[in-house]
């Protein structure tokens, strides 16, 4: 196996793979399938961070909490994909960089929408994909939770 | 640093770069290694530092002593496989300029060599690879969207786009000019002239880069030698000595990149320039690693070569050919020169000795005395800048 070689499970049909979640993950993923986003956020000096890891990168801290987030963001970047990594894949769909309004950036997919009418700075918000492998995957939509949500 | 002409390069290797399906990875690499002694007149047993630049098809974490194996040679006073992705040949420069200064090792072999176009049982494995691949941790929160190694330079570019007046003719024109250097270049795999419209209508791959966006996926290897400033008085050129030399390295996700168009170029430059005592308008040729056609753009804002939102622009108007206010890549960089995997940046180096001797011919800059050499690795994550000179 060459060093970094990832062994995925793909579907296919949703231009996804299967994440494998880790000990340090598995709350974000358990949020997901539950339908809820939820992240790191320091206890110390009250910062949200993900992707998930050991300690507060701005104060170095380790006391964490998962909190839930609003699922409401606008469009940072993103691309139209029309030459996916796997042939079966359903070409075009949307990839961008969703800036939440929690202040950190995540990866993910703009669905719901024609890849032409997607804009940077559009406001999007959380929607979860159930897959059969016991993990709900996030993606986005347009338009923004309300607050009564 | 205080490594301004303590070191140089003293003799280069480069095999074609193309189609070389007969060519295992390890016979690439060491053709290249070979020839890089026989241009610097030095014997293989008096190379006592090897550096290996890794490989994506071939690779293992002690690539460096299998090397050694391969060429005879035991890997005696200082060796190690360089993990710096596309960055790794200058990264190298600057790890073995620093052992050979701090007197670690005398004489060291840099190479680096891989063979993505046929070391994979097929293009379709490639494509895959290169989608899910050393992005192990990458993967479980980025690559779990399915983004071809192209999307991620698609998000950047877009981004880039969108904050400044860059159009898509000239992202092409990066590629067009890369091209037209290529065709003067008898190693490069991409030698047939193209034009900004043929750029624009090739495949789109992700937006808003075309195929021909993108880098030619190809075999190939390099490799360089390099001593003190004293044992390359015995060679067989005249030196080619490092003035200076600089990284930097930021995220490892896109998602954790402060601001997308603030290249980390910026950091490492600084730090090549100053050390050199080099000013920007003294650099007569740049060898600047183009993955994809806006990286070079990002590249150039960021070794302050352009103004913030201008370097397409720079570009556009014919500045990276030859006669125009930088010389760029007269080789054809990783967009028509090739691809191979974790080697092109050493395709860089090569050239920019070929111009530091005088020795590029037809594509030769004229009075070439100070060559700026820039790798990249990741996600335009990490940066490495050398300073050369005559």
């Amino acid at each position: 196996m060459v060093l970094g070689a990832v062994d995925a499970q793909a579907i296919p049909e949703k231009n996804l793979f299967v994440p494998k979640p880790t000990r340090q993950s598995q709350p974000f993923w358990d949020g997901c399938r539950a339908h809820r986003l939820t992240l790191q956020r320091c206890t110390d000096c009250r910062q949200f961070r993900h992707y998930p890891r050991p300690r507060c990168p701005r104060c170095l801290s380790k006391s964490v909490e998962w909190s839930d987030v609003s699922g409401n963001g606008h469009i940072y970047t993103f691309t139209v994909i029309h030459r996916p990594p796997l042939q079966e894949m359903i070409s075009p769909y949307v990839v961008a960089q969703i800036a939440l309004v929690e202040g950190v950036r995540m990866m993910s997919q703009v669905v719901d929408v024609q890849p032409d009418a997607v804009h940077i700075d559009m406001p999007v918000s959380v929607s979860f994909v159930d897959t059969d492998f016991g993990i709900s995957i996030p993606v986005f939509r347009p338009g923004h939770h309300s607050d009564e949500g | 640093m205080g490594l301004r002409r303590k070191v140089a390069i003293v003799g280069i290797g480069e095999t074609q770069v193309g189609a070389l399906p007969d060519k295992t990875c390890m016979e690439l690499y060491t053709d290249a290694a070979v020839l890089a002694m026989e241009d610097a007149g030095i014997e293989r047993d008096e190379i006592d530092g090897l550096l290996s630049c890794y490989t994506w098809t071939d690779g293992n974490l002690r690539h460096h002593v299998r090397l050694a194996e391969a060429l005879g040679l035991p890997p005696r006073k200082y060796t190690a496989t360089m993990l710096q992705g596309g960055a790794g040949p200058t990264a190298a420069l600057i790890e073995a300029a620093a052992a050979v200064e701090a007197g670690l090792c005398d004489v060291v072999l840099v190479a680096a060599g891989d063979n993505m176009l046929s070391g994979w049982p097929s293009r379709d494995e490639a494509v895959k690879f290169m989608g899910t691949s050393d992005r192990g941790h990458v993967f479980e929160f980025e690559g779990i969207y399915s983004i071809p190694m192209p999307g991620y330079f698609g998000l950047l570019a877009q981004r880039y786009m969108h904050e400044h007046n860059v159009t898509s003719e000239q992202l092409a024109s990066v590629a067009v000019t890369m091209r037209e250097h290529a065709s003067r270049n008898p190693n490069a795999y991409m030698r047939e002239p193209i034009t900004v419209d043929d750029v624009l209508n090739s495949k789109m791959i992700a937006t808003p880069l075309h195929i021909l966006d993108c880098a030619v996926i190809a075999d190939g290897a390099g490799a360089y030698i390099v001593t003190t400033a004293e044992r390359a008085k015995r060679c067989r050129r005249d030196p080619v000595f490092l003035l200076g030399a600089g990284q930097a390295y930021g995220y490892y996700h896109i998602a954790d990149i402060p601001n997308i168009t603030d290249s980390l170029a910026r950091v490492s430059a600084e730090d090549a320039l100053r050390e050199a005592r080099v000013a920007r308008g003294d650099v007569d040729f740049a060898a600047i690693y183009d993955c994809f056609t806006p990286t070079v753009l990002l590249v150039l804002e960021g070794l302050g070569f352009a103004k913030e939102g201008q370097a397409g622009a720079f570009v556009a108007e014919g500045n990276l050919r030859l006669g125009g206010s930088l010389p760029t890549n007269t080789h054809g960089g990783l967009l028509s020169m090739g691809h191979p995997g974790l080697s092109a940046n050493v395709f860089h180096i090569t050239e920019a000795v070929r111009q530091l001797r005088g020795d590029c011919g037809e594509r030769q800059v004229a009075n070439c005395e100070v060559a700026l050499v820039h790798g990249i690795a990741g996600l335009e994550s990490m940066h490495a800048t050398a300073i050369l000179g005559n």
